[in-house]
């Protein structure tokens, strides 16, 4: 059996025609759907199951209960038709079965299931290309609508049409100013680099006071330490 | 132990000791360039009233010398007279951490005060080179009026606690921690 094994073609650096850009617009295209497809189905995974329970209320107009009551009759003949296909495809199933059993039956459909294999696998490997090229593509898409949407916006006017006035005018600014001690903050933050600053020249100006004091007595032959001790009373 | 906290704690150690030449020069000098301007200030406040006040231009009062000299010397003495013994601190002794107290480490009375200013302005060179000789860091200045300069990082003015042996500490705010936190 001959499987269909998909030739990677050699990238044309010349501009692309139609027939190109048509082509890869459909393998994109086909790749972003898979790409939906599957982050659809990871939502709908995420998403709680709503709670049961909910009461329309009585009080409500005919008119209000319309989509409802589509809604519902859309899910009830879903459920109708679900349990139609089961029980066909169950029983098909089994007239399959019985049908496909003499040899002759499956010599004479094993071309029908070649061709559907090769073609699952040709679907299969485009598929998979297509979306590794949409993954690429699609950032690239998105960041140019992006700049191209933010190039288009006038941020001066969409400023100027916010009503700063109005914001400002609702919030209690001498309140918030009143409950934060910005005086206290700003004195205790400049306090304490001034007292850094302060006390490492202090240090240094005790170094230099033992160094020159050590310097001199060495000088003057000197071998008891000074008396830096204040005498008590 | 770190070098920061080794670096504290040293400094703590020395609190109460008498302090050397360093950094009592730095101090003077740091209280003789306040000195100078103020009277800069002062020349300059007196230009500018005397030209508001009278039809001359302004102009930089230029007093003679001894004029000048006169002024500074009074200005010297009687600003460390009543800062060494009001709080026991110049400006510029508050900025380096010293205190000036007497031998036994007493608050000093203005006249004592006085008297030890007026020996340091009229030899101060002098005066000041002998904390390099002195056993107990004292400038002539200081043996004349029996005082001493002490490290004192303390911020608030309180009576001085004389260094007594660790076992009968007094409960006294750490100024070295104080500062820190």
């Amino acid at each position: 059996m001959t499987v269909a094994q998909p030739v990677p073609e050699p990238v044309d650096p010349a501009v692309p025609g139609a027939a190109d850009v048509l082509r890869r617009g459909t393998q994109v295209g086909f790749g972003a759907i898979g790409l939906a497809g599957r982050a659809a189905g990871s939502l709908l995974a995420r998403v709680p199951t709503a709670r049961r329970g909910s009461v329309p209320d009585p009080a409500a107009p005919p008119a209000a209960l319309l989509p409802g009551a589509v809604a519902g009759m859309a899910i009830a003949v879903e459920r109708v038709v679900q349990i139609v296909v089961d029980e066909v495809m169950s029983r098909g199933v089994g007239v399959a079965r019985v049908v496909t059993r003499p040899r002759i039956v499956r010599w004479s459909l094993r071309p029908v299931e070649d061709t559907l294999w090769r073609f699952n696998e040709i679907a299969r490997r485009e598929q998979e290309r297509n979306q590794a090229e949409a993954a690429v593509f699609m950032p690239v898409l998105i960041q140019r609508v992006t700049e191209n949407v933010i190039a288009q916006i006038d941020f001066v006017r969409v400023v100027q049409q916010v009503p700063v006035d109005d914001i400002v005018a609702s919030l209690d600014i001498e309140g918030i100013v009143a409950r934060v001690d910005l005086v206290g903050i700003i004195r205790e933050s400049t306090a304490s680099v001034t007292s850094e600053a302060t006390d490492a020249l202090r240090e240094q100006g005790m170094n230099l006071d033992l160094f020159t004091a050590k310097i001199v007595d060495r000088l003057l032959l000197r071998k008891r330490p000074r008396q830096l001790d204040v005498e008590t009373q | 132990m770190t070098g920061r906290e080794s670096r504290r704690e040293r400094a703590r150690a020395m609190q109460g000791r008498r302090a050397g030449f360093a950094s009592r020069v730095v101090a003077a000098a740091i209280d003789i360039a306040i000195v100078l301007a103020v009277y800069e200030i002062s020349l300059l406040a007196y230009g500018l009233v005397r030209s508001l006040l009278t039809e001359k231009a302004f102009a930089m009062p230029t007093p003679s010398a001894w004029f000048s000299g006169t002024i500074l010397t009074l200005l010297i003495i009687v600003g460390l007279a009543i800062a060494w013994s009001g709080s026991g601190r110049t400006i510029g002794s508050t900025f380096i951490g010293l205190r000036v107290v007497t031998d036994r480490g007493e608050p000093l009375t203005f006249f004592r005060a006085a008297g030890r200013a007026l020996v340091l302005v009229v030899v101060p060179v002098f005066s000041m080179g002998w904390i390099l000789i002195s056993r107990k860091n004292a400038g002539l200045h200081d043996l004349a009026a029996h005082t001493t300069v002490i490290y004192d990082w303390h911020p608030r003015h309180e009576p001085f606690h004389p260094r007594v042996p660790p076992e009968a500490t007094p409960v006294v705010p750490d100024p070295v921690e104080s500062r820190q936190n």
